[in-house]
């Protein structure tokens, strides 16, 4: 099978600072056995193949590996790397390609609620991935604004903003919004109780 | 080893350390200390009835720590020499071991460590390698998990003559193993630790697991790789004979061990590349294959040597193909693993390829050493006409210099090593060294610099060290800017500041000043006086207002192609920083400052002529450069 | 400063015969020929004064490249040589040895290295190696003028050698001296010779015992 291929594609990560030393891999596995979401989530999850087709230009199966989407930055395979390769990095500028070509992140990530939302900032200062910005926008009803808005590359749906946020203008999806959460807690405490 | 003990020829000088090797080729002076041992060699027959007298316990090195020996001991019963050792640091004084030695009168605790001086023709460099101790890597929990072991360790466990008569048993509760794992490359391959292959462990794990399999048919082994490396005869077939004996091969380097601390169980998962996925098993017990590293104190061997080491700490051959067992300084050969690591095949043709080396030289009634030496001139040193000086006996490394106050200095030419640090140094210019005369060096600074100088990096480089440097620079090309011009002396200390002068009186766009770094240095000291006037100059060139970097002093050794190559590419950057129209003023500006401090260079013998003739040749390349 | 007192004084300061220097520029295969014109570096060196002779040779490390050198010096009564090729670290005690063959002092052979230190560095950038080449063979050129004859020092040598270090590499070392009658000092630290090797059991790939 002959698998599409961007032959520029490793060195367009390899381009992105974090990911230079993306070539020096020696596929050993390291980080596919430190990895927690391997681990606790998805067992096809595995970044030493995602390195693998980048290294070879797989661009489409880089783009479509889960790897590219779980990946919360963890590093914990960073210090485990023998050849001290930043895989989340590495990743990440997969990931920054792939929203270059108009990729949707298939997780679910932050949406902002613009119709409410005053920019007080205070999801941008609790980001962990520094995935939120203010910016100035054309907002429907209110004209030239400014609101948060969120990379949808960098975020990973923790959910601290969702936490943060005073005006409940920034959300994640129906699954975790604060009703839900606060459904299921009280779900389960009841069961407790009985 | 009893071959070498009955060799009438040699003399086995155990427990004894080189303290100083002075000298040249044919003619080393070395000090050995031979440390007391508490037991008189001529007298004691081995019959350990003093170690069986010693009550003091402690570990032995030998057993890797897991075996005991008395304070009265011998490593292991074939050691050679067959002599007892009194463990001064252990020892109670309570001295039933005299008693036990009754009347043989062999224990004198009187005994002091011995100064030995040898004439010594060659020396053959055999200090071998030490363990890595996997300790820092704390995800493979070694000293916490009872059951992770080493291999050197694993290696006294399955030896017969070892701690537990060749009884594999877990430290943990004294069980015989039934499920054993071996994790290959720990410490090697790695940037946080060492970054090569160790060479020999791949096949070392194999070793191990077939005679564990050997042993007991039963055990399940598996080896965990990155790589399996078998590039040697019949190599490869011991890595087939283990397949087949049922050892498992699995590819994937786990990022950790855990441990059920009730049973002391080990956990290994592992990506199983082969497979494609995790893959988590459990073990009896764990042997990691450490890396090779250099010996503990090979850097103060190498002090002691005056030989450089590589990248890693290894010593550093003369030339990694053509010149493998020499050393840069003739005379002194490396063999086995200091050099690297190796195997004991390659240890071994090693051991004979240095012997064979080294008797060419011990074969011969006299040696050949290059004339390049330093020579006064009688007539110009001050000393002669009654002044004090004495700079050129202070430079020199080797005392090879005769200084009396009202008598001309003399070269003791048997021992000047040619490094040309007096040349350097001397104020009057009254010393010179052969084939590095003013002359041929301002030679070739004049025609490197003879078109376009503003835009050329003129770079002085030591014979030994930034020469290789530019060599391997080269070699695994690594690209640098063509601009560069490079000029070779012996050592950093001949680089005269005249010489300096001369080439940015000439409009030099950029000089480079490099040599050993002080550690390799090949004439003991002399980069210390290159480096002492390299800071000199730089002071000097700041208050001139030179622009930052374009005099630059860097410490680039024959191992460092990659720092050459940047260093030359970042001096090319400076360049280019600056306007032209600036530049060209900076330099103008300079030249009568430089022709100030140049008036005496046309009095040293030969350079006026040569000078003469020099610009022939200058204005030659000059008029070609036009008509291009 | 007269004639006399250089001649009779001042060791090493200036030879006392004209210049007539022979330039070898190697093409070493492809190595430096591949990106440099060789040509083009033979004839700027053919007219630097002091220069009688210039030619380029494919490898002039060969024999044929030697033999070329040696017949030289007798047919244009060379009494300098430069050589443009590799390092001095690979091949000046060659190119040394070849001049003395035809009766030239070894010391009035001077290389310019236009290989490791030109070509191979300057791949990317022909016309500056080009330039370079020219140079270093000039400066060799200059250098080569004013070279003087000088003798290897013969110094005494001590008949005894000296192992540091009792393992197997050492041992094998002791032992392959002493068997052509030379005396050997081995120096171990520990308490017994044998090293690592001693403390293994079995040995690969042939599974014999170690000591």
């Amino acid at each position: 099978m002959n698998l599409p291929v961007n032959t520029n594609f490793a060195e367009q990560v390899k381009a992105i600072p974090g990911a230079e030393k993306l070539m020096m891999c020696f596929s050993c596995g390291t980080c596919t056995s430190k990895c927690m979401i391997q681990e606790k989530l998805e067992p096809n999850y595995n970044p030493r193949r995602l390195i693998r087709e980048t290294v070879f230009n797989f661009e489409e199966t880089a783009f479509t590996d889960e790897t590219t989407w779980l990946c919360t930055a963890c590093d914990l395979c960073y210090p485990a790397c023998p050849q001290k390769i930043h895989i989340s990095a590495v990743i990440t500028a997969v990931k920054q390609l792939a929203f270059e070509q108009g990729r949707q992140n298939p997780n679910q990530t932050a949406k902002v609620v613009e119709a409410t939302c005053v920019a007080c900032g205070l999801c941008e200062s609790v980001c962990p991935y520094q995935a939120i910005k203010l910016v100035e926008k054309k907002v429907p009803f209110r004209g030239m604004i400014t609101v948060a808005s969120v990379d949808q590359g960098k975020c990973m749906a923790c959910g601290m903003c969702t936490a943060a946020c005073r005006s409940d203008s920034i959300r994640l999806n129906q699954d975790f919004n604060d009703n839900e959460i606060l459904g299921s807690l009280w779900g389960w405490l009841e069961s407790e109780a009985a | 080893m009893v071959d070498a003990a009955r060799q009438p020829l040699i003399e086995v000088k155990a427990y004894t350390e080189v303290e100083k090797v002075e000298g040249f080729v044919g003619n080393f002076k070395v000090t050995l200390r031979e440390k007391a041992k508490y037991v008189r060699a001529d007298r004691c027959n081995g019959c350990a009835a003093c170690a069986k007298a010693c009550p003091v316990e402690v570990p032995n090195y030998f057993e890797m720590n897991l075996a005991p020996r008395k304070a009265a001991y011998i490593p292991m019963s074939q050691s050679v020499p067959l002599v007892y050792n009194i463990d001064m640091d252990a020892c109670i004084h309570c001295y039933k071991c005299v008693d036990a030695c009754g009347a043989l009168e062999a224990i004198d605790f009187s005994m002091e460590d011995k100064i030995i001086e040898e004439d010594i023709g060659a020396i053959v460099v055999a200090t071998g390698f030490g363990h890595f101790d996997p300790t820092p890597m704390t995800e493979y929990g070694y000293g916490r998990f009872p059951n992770v072991i080493t291999a050197m360790e694993m290696e006294r466990l399955n030896n017969s003559a070892g701690a537990t008569h060749g009884m594999v048993i877990r430290p943990s509760d004294n069980q015989r193993p039934q499920k054993l794992a071996i994790i290959n490359c720990v410490g090697s391959r790695d940037k946080r630790y060492n970054p090569y292959c160790s060479n020999f462990c791949c096949m070392y794990a194999i070793k191990n697991a077939l005679l564990l399999k050997q042993m007991n048919p039963n055990m399940d082994i598996s080896v965990y790789y990155i790589d399996i490396r078998t590039p040697s005869k019949g190599y490869e077939e011991f890595y087939d004979r283990a397949r087949e004996a049922g050892i498992k091969f699995i590819q994937g380097r786990p990022a950790e061990i855990t441990e059920d601390p009730n049973s002391h169980q080990l956990f290994i998962k592992s990506e199983d590349i082969t497979l494609g996925r995790v893959v988590e098993h459990e073990y009896d017990m764990v042997m990691l294959n450490q890396a090779a590293v250099p010996q503990p104190d090979q850097d103060h061997m190498s002090s002691v040597l005056n030989v450089a080491q590589s990248p890693g700490g290894w010593f550093m051959e003369y030339h990694p193909k053509l010149r493998p067992i020499d050393s840069p300084t003739d005379g002194i050969f490396f063999a086995g693993a200091c050099q690297g690591p190796k195997d004991i095949p390659a240890s071994v043709a090693q051991g004979s390829a240095a012997a064979s080396r080294a008797s060419r030289i011990l074969h011969s009634d006299s040696w050949q050493i290059e004339p390049t030496v330093a020579v006064v001139w009688p007539d110009r040193c001050v000393s002669g006409k009654g002044q004090a000086c004495g700079i050129c006996e202070k430079t020199c490394p080797y005392g090879a210099i005769d200084y009396t106050k009202g008598i001309s200095a003399e070269v003791i030419t048997a021992k000047c090593h040619g490094c040309g640090g007096c040349v350097g140094e001397c104020p009057h210019d009254a010393i010179t060294q052969l084939h590095y005369t003013d002359a041929e060096v301002l030679a070739q600074i004049r025609t490197l610099l003879a078109v376009e100088p503003e835009k050329k990096i003129l770079a002085f480089r030591c014979q030994w060290c930034s020469y290789g440097g530019a060599d391997l620079a080269g070699t695994s090309h690594f690209e640098y800017s063509a601009n560069e011009r490079g000029l070779r002396v012996m050592c950093s200390a001949r680089m005269d500041a005249d010489l300096i002068y001369e080439a940015y009186r000439l409009g030099a766009g950029a000089i480079l000043y490099s040599g050993c770094h002080p550690q390799d240095c090949h004439y003991i000291t002399g980069q210390v006086a290159g480096a002492k006037r390299a800071a000199r100059l730089e002071k000097m060139f700041a208050r001139l207002g030179i622009s930052p970097g374009r005099f630059r002093t860097e410490w680039i050794s024959a191992a460092e192609g990659d720092k050459y190559a940047r260093v030359i590419n970042e001096m090319q950057a400076t360049l280019d920083a600056i306007p032209e129209i600036e530049l060209k003023a900076e330099i103008e500006r300079l030249k009568p400052e430089m022709v100030k401090k140049l008036t005496k260079l046309n009095e040293v013998p030969g350079v006026e002529e040569a000078m003469i003739q020099v610009d022939f040749i200058v204005n030659e390349m000059k008029s070609k450069a036009v008509s291009l | 400063m007269s004639e006399e007192v250089n001649e009779t004084k001042y060791v090493g300061a200036m030879p006392d015969d004209e210049p007539r220097i022979g330039v070898y520029v190697c093409h070493c295969g492809s190595n430096i020929a591949g990106v440099i014109p060789c040509d083009k570096v033979v004839d700027f060196a053919g007219e630097l004064p002091g220069v009688v002779h210039a030619a380029e040779t494919m490898y002039a490390c060969a024999d044929s490249g030697q033999r070329l050198i040696k017949e030289d010096i007798k047919k244009y009564g060379l009494n300098r040589v430069v050589v443009s090729a590799c390092s001095v670290r690979m091949h000046e005690p060659t190119f040394r040895a070849c001049v003395a063959e035809a009766g030239l002092n070894p010391f009035l052979m001077e290389m310019a290295n236009i290989r490791e230190q030109c070509t191979w560095a300057h791949g990317h950038d022909p016309e500056g190696a080009l330039e370079k080449a020219k140079d270093l063979t000039a400066a060799a050129v200059a250098k080569a003028s004013f070279l003087t004859p000088l003798d290897m020092i013969s110094v005494p040598v001590t008949k005894k050698a000296l192992v540091i270090g009792g393992g197997v590499a050492g041992i094998n070392a002791a032992l392959d001296l002493a068997e052509q009658k030379i005396p050997v000092v081995l120096v171990e630290k520990q308490p017994t010779i044998g090293g690592v090797m001693a403390q293994l059991n079995k040995t690969f790939p042939t599974m014999d015992c170690s000591i």
